[in-house]
């Protein structure tokens, strides 16, 4: 099968068509919900699709869909419990570069990281793991095998420890060794006939050098299977055309979504013992699975892609504060994050209302404290801050009212922004020396192509006026009173309206169930390694619901994600 | 307008001369390139191709000339570049017509220049993947395929999303919706380089590498099968995904079966750089383009890229220690918002990488000229100017190929697209290709610009 039968060429245009019809309807109507879910629309969420007349409908990972599958998505207004099953097409993803990093930590003690050496992950969306991105071009075969050259070969020199031989000869426990590491890296047993492939290429390289040498090469060609690399899921064939995912591949998901690692022994185990064969087992099981500490994993992975983390490098700082602060405003949030998680009983609408912080003596001079030495719990001053959108991370790598609202605005409420016009000149005004940062953005809006999407950004960025580049508190700038009311207006009922400041909107938006849905849809995303589509309708609510249901809770939230259809269900084009 | 080159360092030692050009110590032996005999019929058509990218757009006064033609006045940007005057070509003019409507132009800029296509994939900030092949693949399809390394694509910060939300600005793609990451940690690409090097001559190390080459191929053979066996109880999507797995390991097993030792010069090892600080831009780009020359000098590959960051980066450049970058206390992109003579002194530094290149290529005698004469340099970009944001008259410069190209002057191709560009260096590399990207878009050869 070659790419080019289903990448018709004819998908640009087709895909470019629809999005012009879906921007016409966001300029003249405001703004949509595009970014969490495509085109193919989700009423309530969404504007209607507009089909691309002779398109195959677009699939979560941008490619067509193949007409054998395109059976009709769920009922649109409330997803009764009708006993049928729907799901998203979607596309094999593969280990994440931490999640290889964990399997081989796991299984050989090998902490060398090797996945750090492998090409950079393409994000989608700002996620990591999303399969539509996790392109294997050359030079990722290549790192893979020399990873796994280097993987093998250490475990080679303790060959009898990894293979459990108990001082057997390696030929003879080769035998056994060879299917129960095949089980863990696969994770699944092997098949007969793959178990015969592998003890046949390892005897094929004992003929010609050492038992350990043969081990290691075997090992090497384990560690590169695409049933290694790959989430392969062959689930069982259902009648209306699903695959329901199997025990063990269900214990994938659940290690995978809930510790970012592959599962251990003891989780294969309960799928072999049939534990994951309903809903309320895998509840059971996830339960359990959250009280387990490698949980902080997922916790912080998702927190770190979701609030871009990983941008901590362009923090503004003003002078005399040294470059070390940037790490310590990460470490700040990830301290934060896991306490909120682990100590704080992790709803999300703390997230936006607390102000216990761990700050240390260059920090505090950001927050307007006098500390001395190293990270120290402070409360931050409450007139001041309320919950992450108001941390120096946040406000110093987005420095102006465009940047934080745009963020604020995707991130918080999944509202997203019609793509920037084309533009004929220079779409930034020069600021005048006397005026206020809000008094040029105001100017810049009024400019008629920019204020296409400023004027979706800039209002909501201006609540955020009373820090400046560097998330320092102001009450005035260029001895000008500071200004931070505004009127919201992201026809979202629950936030809309007009509000004074930070503190005021983080509050609102805290008890607010538009965050709330949002907050789960960028759950799903990250939980599925795709965006949702249309099939995924009530997967994603019934998500929505549970957290709301849980006021706040985002152990439920993660409960929730592992009860669905998305969940236990595939979806296979072309079968 | 030929010119007529005159090597007055032709009878000096040449290791010698190698050594104090390169800045390195050289080993024995002798570089296989000098071993080759010197062929005439080589001049017919350049035989590399190493493209810069530069992103955010340039200083349009401090970069074009003000008079076209072969008197033309070099300007501020590319002064480094003043040496291979006679042997460059600046051009203007021509834009990205396919990068046309709304969306982040920024991340267009990336999925248009090299692919003139359109775009496919999902929307983010209503950009996609592009849907074609890339220039740069093209070509290594037709002249890479003989090299161990069909081509090689590495940069600066360039995979770093450093402003958080500009991952996707990707240039190259060897198929629809196939982008190519490009490396940037020079000691990965070392490490890779270093593998075609020989270690030593005794036999009995030669039996051990051969074997060892021999168990890699077994296996990757082995991988292949599963490959094909797997992919048999798969849904076409992600039968797709795997199948370019496939693709990597086939191409894996042609590198390895060719990782011959080759009688090249030692590489000697990049510094320790923290790819990720901008304080090591300027080392960072350095080792990319040293490493890049010991590649070609080695004929390990004849096609390459070197990208200074990703479209949209944020790099601020004053703590590098260069002299032309010290005082810009603001982010490129910062100061690409309103370009003046502080954008012009990143142009200006990113020229001097260039011309570092250039001189390196230049350095080495080859045929009846120098590897330089014998390559394409293609200086280019995908944003014309960030206050605007757009893709019209974009900034070229094309440098050596000098048996190929009517170096030393300055052409205006006003409202034709850059895939003219393309089509033109097709004929300059001997590939029969009249049209490439949106056909429509095709004007045609560039009149003037081939010798």
């Amino acid at each position: 099968m070659s790419l080019a039968t289903f990448r018709s060429p004819k998908l640009g245009y087709a895909a470019q068509g629809c999005l012009l019809v879906a921007l016409v309807a966001a300029c003249s109507g405001g703004v949509t919900d595009g970014g969490q879910h495509p085109p193919s629309g989700e009423p309530g969420l969404a504007a209607p699709p507009v089909a691309a007349p002779t398109a195959n409908p677009i699939g979560p990972d941008g490619l067509p869909v193949a007409p054998d599958v395109s059976m009709p998505p769920p009922p649109a207004a409330d997803c009764p419990d009708t006993g049928e099953h729907f799901v998203e097409p979607s596309l094999v993803r593969r280990l994440t570069h931490h999640q290889y990093n964990r399997a081989v930590e796991s299984l050989f003690g090998d902490t060398s990281s090797p996945a750090d050496n492998f090409p950079a992950a393409s994000l989608e969306g700002g996620y990591d793991n999303q399969s539509s991105a996790q392109f294997v071009g050359p030079d990722m075969s290549e790192r893979w095998e020399i990873a796994a050259r280097a993987v093998a070969a250490k475990a080679a020199l303790n060959a009898n420890t990894v293979m459990s031989c108990g001082g057997a000869p390696l030929d003879t426990c080769v035998m056994s060794a060879v299917p129960t590491l095949a089980k863990r890296l696969f994770r699944r047993p092997l098949t007969e006939p793959e178990q015969q492939k592998y003890l046949a290429f390892y005897e094929q390289n004992r003929a010609t050098d050492t038992a350990e040498r043969a081990f290691e090469l075997t090992l090497t060609a384990m560690l590169m299977s695409p049933n290694f690399l790959f989430l392969v899921e062959r689930g069982v064939r259902q009648a209306n055309g699903l695959y329901a995912l199997t025990g063990h591949e269900l214990a994938s998901r659940l290690a995978i979504l809930l510790w970012n690692e592959p599962p251990d022994e003891g989780l294969l185990a309960a799928a072999e013992a049939g534990e994951l064969a309903t809903p309320e087992g895998l509840a059971t099981r996830a339960e359990l699975m959250l009280k387990d500490e490698r949980a902080t994993a997922t916790i912080m992975d998702f927190h770190a892609q979701w609030f871009g983390l990983r941008s901590a490098g362009t923090l503004e700082l003003p002078e005399g504060v040294p470059d070390t602060a940037r790490d310590a405003a990460k470490a700040e949030v990830e301290h934060f994050i896991q306490d909120w998680y682990s100590a704080q009983g992790g709803r999300i609408q703390d997230l936006f209302t607390s102000t216990k912080a761990w700050v240390d003596a260059d920090l505090g001079k950001l927050y307007g404290l006098n500390l001395a030495g190293g990270p120290q719990l402070v409360d931050l001053p409450a007139g001041e801050r309320s919950g992450l959108f108001t941390r120096v991370l946040f406000l110093g790598t987005h420095a102006n009212p465009a940047s934080r609202g745009d963020f604020v605005l995707k991130q918080a409420l999944c509202t997203h922004l019609p793509p920037p016009p084309q533009l004929t000149a220079n779409d930034m005004l020069p600021r005048q020396p006397t005026e206020t940062t809000r008094q040029h953005f105001e100017r810049h809006a009024t400019n008629p192509c920019a204020a296409s999407c400023h004027g979706f950004m800039d209002p909501v960025g201006f609540l955020f006026e009373n820090y400046d580049r560097t998330g320092s508190w102001r009450t005035e700038e260029n001895g000008q009173p500071i200004n931070a009311s505004t009127v919201v207006n992201t026809a979202k009922a629950d936030v809309d309206g007009p509000a004074n400041g930070a503190i005021e909107f983080s509050q609102r938006l805290a008890t607010s169930r538009t965050l709330s849905d949002c907050l789960a849809a960028h759950w799903f995303q990250y939980a599925n390694g795709r965006q949702p589509g249309s099939h995924d309708r009530c997967s994603v609510r019934s998500t929505q619901e549970r957290l709301a249901a849980s006021s706040g809770d985002v152990r439920q939230l993660l409960i929730g994600l592992t009860q669905v259809d998305s969940f236990r269900f595939v979806r296979k084009t072309g079968l | 307008m030929k010119r007529i080159h005159s090597h007055a360092f032709r009878n000096l030692n040449r290791r010698a001369l190698l050594k104090g050009a390169m800045g390195v110590s050289l080993g024995l032996p002798l570089m296989d390139i000098f071993q080759r005999p010197a062929s005439a019929q080589a001049d017919a058509h350049a035989k590399r191709l190493f493209i810069f990218i530069h992103c955010n757009g340039v200083h349009w006064p401090s970069w074009f000339p003000d008079t076209v033609g072969p008197n033309y006045e070099i300007k501020s940007c590319l002064t480094p570049l003043a040496p291979f005057k006679d042997r460059m070509i600046m051009l203007g003019g021509m834009g990205l017509p396919t990068a046309k409507g709304r969306g982040q132009h920024h991340t267009r800029a990336g999925a248009h220049l090299l692919t003139c296509a359109d775009e496919v994939g999902s929307q983010f900030d209503g950009v996609g993947y592009s849907d074609s092949i890339s220039f740069d693949q093209e070509v290594a399809n037709h002249i890479g395929q003989s090299s161990p390394i069909k081509s090689m694509y590495t940069g600066v910060q360039v995979n770093q999303a450093s402003t958080g939300k500009m991952p996707r600005a990707r240039f190259s793609y060897s198929g629809p919706n196939a982008p190519i990451v490009p490396e940037h940690r020079p000691q990965l690409v070392f490490d890779k380089l270093s593998g075609f090097v020989q270690a030593a001559d005794d036999p009995a190390q030669k039996a051990k590498a051969d074997q060892i080459r021999a168990q890699r191929l077994s296996v990757i053979d082995f991988v292949e099968n599963d490959l094909l066996s797997t992919t048999a109880v798969l849904g076409t999507n992600d039968k797709a995904r795997l199948d370019e797995y496939l693709t990597g390991m086939r191409s894996l097993e042609t590198l390895v079966a060719n990782q011959v030792s080759r009688s090249c010069d030692k590489l000697v090892a990049p510094g320790m750089v923290d790819v990720d600080d901008d304080n090591a831009i300027v080392d960072v780009a350095t080792q990319m383009i040293q490493l890049t020359h010991h590649a070609m000098q080695c004929d390990l590959t004849r096609v390459a890229i070197v990208q200074m960051q990703g479209e949209q980066g944020g790099m601020n450049y004053q703590d590098t220690g260069h002299p032309l970058v010290a005082g810009l206390n603001e982010s490129h992109h910062g100061l690409s918002h309103h370009p003046d003579e502080k954008l012009a002194k990143i142009g200006e530094l990113h020229s001097t990488f260039v011309a570092d290149f250039a001189a390196r290529l230049d350095a080495i005698p080859e045929g009846a000229g120098t590897m330089l004469d014998n390559s394409l340099i293609v200086y280019t970009m995908g944003l014309a100017d960030g206050a605007k944001h757009n893709h019209d008259g974009l900034p070229h410069v094309l440098i050596g190929g000098s048996h190929v190209l009517n170096g030393g002057q300055y052409a205006v191709f006003e409202g034709r697209s850059t895939v003219d560009l393309w089509v033109t260096l097709f004929k300059a590399l001997g590939i029969a290709k009249d049209t490439f990207g949106r056909p429509e878009f095709v004007g045609g050869v560039l009149p003037g610009i081939l010798a």
